[in-house]
């Protein structure tokens, strides 16, 4: 009896020491993406194992999260940031091989229910880590000329956070991606778009890290005009 | 949407099982060690190896990830972003968990049975390893399964040091602060959920086990 247990204990300890050692890197693509594209990129998971055949395997974050990240040795294949400022840093920094832009990503003012404007912040994302932040921060100005908008604010890290503070109620309106509004299936008379007239374009460029067919590929598949159709349902223009 | 759930379900026991293996392999003798001496360094020893209960788990990951990243001293070892760096992490935050019950199971032998066994031709090898450490066995299984399971819902210094790498770094924990992050709500809700049952089936085992003990 103590015999088996000595054995179970030793076969345990096998099974958790050896993959540590032996551990085969699996193959797949390992991509960083900005919260507002990930939603998207994860539905495309599925055609971009059928079209490149290789796993996407994706990691979400801020934007200048992952770039930090990046640049301390995070082993990602590609990034997608949601700006274009990022993955120049990247290749300055002989991180990046190349770039593109890959869309252009649209803001939203969205209040789920009105409420007077002293009643609950205005959630945003935080300008020094996320580009949609920054875009939110330029159009306020105009954008209280033309609507009544809380006049406290609340940030989250990331654009995906700012939207969660509104979708759980605790901030009362925010300026949030159409991408994860369109994601979240939110109703369209709860948001109004931003005019692009009010902050400057937000160019969501894309570094290539590590050079591989398949990461072309999957650049090559974001490109054809299906996809493209796809993605400007999913609430980006396209270049 | 299953290997979203086995991926990093499987990293994670592996990530638990090895910082308990490596912390049973040290705490064991520095338990005893903290034990049996009654030097004045002995409270700078314990304050020190009790720190990772105190300090916020951001501390931890910040330093680790200046002593482990390009910069640091230990860069050429390249552990950050990598599995064993997330070993070296949770080694460190989980210590206090494991050595704190073992300590205490040593504690808790009669010097008197120790001095009989002396007297009787015990050397200090075999006081330790046939008399104190068969003794102390619960202690040092409830510290091993309180080790695993605070490994288990680690969560900041993982995400500091490991960053979020699918297939990698990224343990339960992690998946579903990202999942979170894609407004994946379904995928948060299973994960959370298996790591909360899977907690209380470990809690209920050494609520069991103690039980075990109090009646022997």
């Amino acid at each position: 009896m103590k015999a088996l247990g000595v054995i179970a204990l030793a076969l345990v300890m096998i099974a958790i020491i050896v993959p540590a050692f032996w551990g085969r890197e699996q193959a797949g693509l390992q991509i960083a993406s900005a919260s507002s594209f990930a939603p998207f990129l994860q539905s495309m998971a599925p055609q971009i194992q059928r079209t490149c055949q290789i796993e996407a395997r994706i990691s979400t974050g801020a934007s200048g999260t992952l770039a930090t990240q990046i640049l301390n040795g995070a082993p990602f294949d590609l990034f997608f940031s949601a700006d274009a400022k990022r993955p120049q840093a990247l290749m300055k920094a002989g991180k990046g091989v190349k770039t593109r832009t890959y869309a252009l990503g649209q803001l939203v003012y969205w209040q789920p229910s009105p409420q007077s404007p002293d009643a609950r912040p205005l959630a945003l994302a935080d300008p020094a880590l996320a580009p949609y932040g920054v875009a939110a921060r330029e159009s306020l100005k105009k954008l209280r000329q033309h609507y009544v908008i809380p006049t406290k604010q609340v940030m989250g890290r990331n654009a995906a956070q700012a939207f969660q503070f509104v979708q759980s109620g605790a901030a009362g309106a925010g300026l949030v991606p159409l991408s994860l509004v369109r994601a979240a299936g939110i109703a369209e008379d709860k948001y109004v778009m931003v005019s692009t007239n009010w902050y400057a374009p937000i160019h969501q460029d894309v570094v290539v890290l590590h050079p591989s067919a398949a990461a072309d590929c999957v650049l090559t598949l974001l490109e054809t005009s299906p996809v493209r159709t796809k993605m400007v349902a999913a609430g980006f223009k396209v270049p | 949407m299953s290997a979203d759930l086995a991926a990093p379900l499987w990293l994670s026991l592996r990530l638990a099982g090895m910082t308990t293996i490596i912390l049973l392999v040290l705490c064991v003798p520095l338990g005893w060690l903290l034990a049996r001496t009654k030097g004045r360094w002995r409270p700078v020893a314990e304050a020190f190896l009790t720190l990772p209960l105190v300090l916020p788990p951001t501390v931890l990951g910040f330093y680790l990830l200046l002593l482990l990243g390009p910069k640091g001293p230990f860069a050429s070892l390249h552990l950050v972003f990598s599995f064993w760096g997330l070993v070296v992490g949770s080694v460190v935050f989980s210590l206090p968990f494991v050595l704190r019950p073992i300590q205490s199971a040593f504690e808790a032998i009669p010097d008197s049975l120790l001095d009989s066994a002396a007297s009787l031709g015990a050397g200090p090898w075999q006081r330790f390893a046939q008399l104190a450490v068969p003794m102390a066995r619960r202690g040092i299984i409830s510290a091993a399964i309180l080790g695993f399971a605070h490994t288990l819902g680690e969560f900041g210094v993982v995400l500091m040091v490991g960053g979020n790498i699918a297939g990698k770094t990224r343990v339960l924990s992690v998946a579903i602060f990202d999942a979170v992050e894609r407004l994946d709500y379904g995928t948060a809700h299973m994960l959370s959920f298996g790591l909360l049952a899977f907690s209380f089936a470990v809690l209920l085992l050494l609520s069991l086990l103690n039980t075990r003990r109090a009646v022997l």
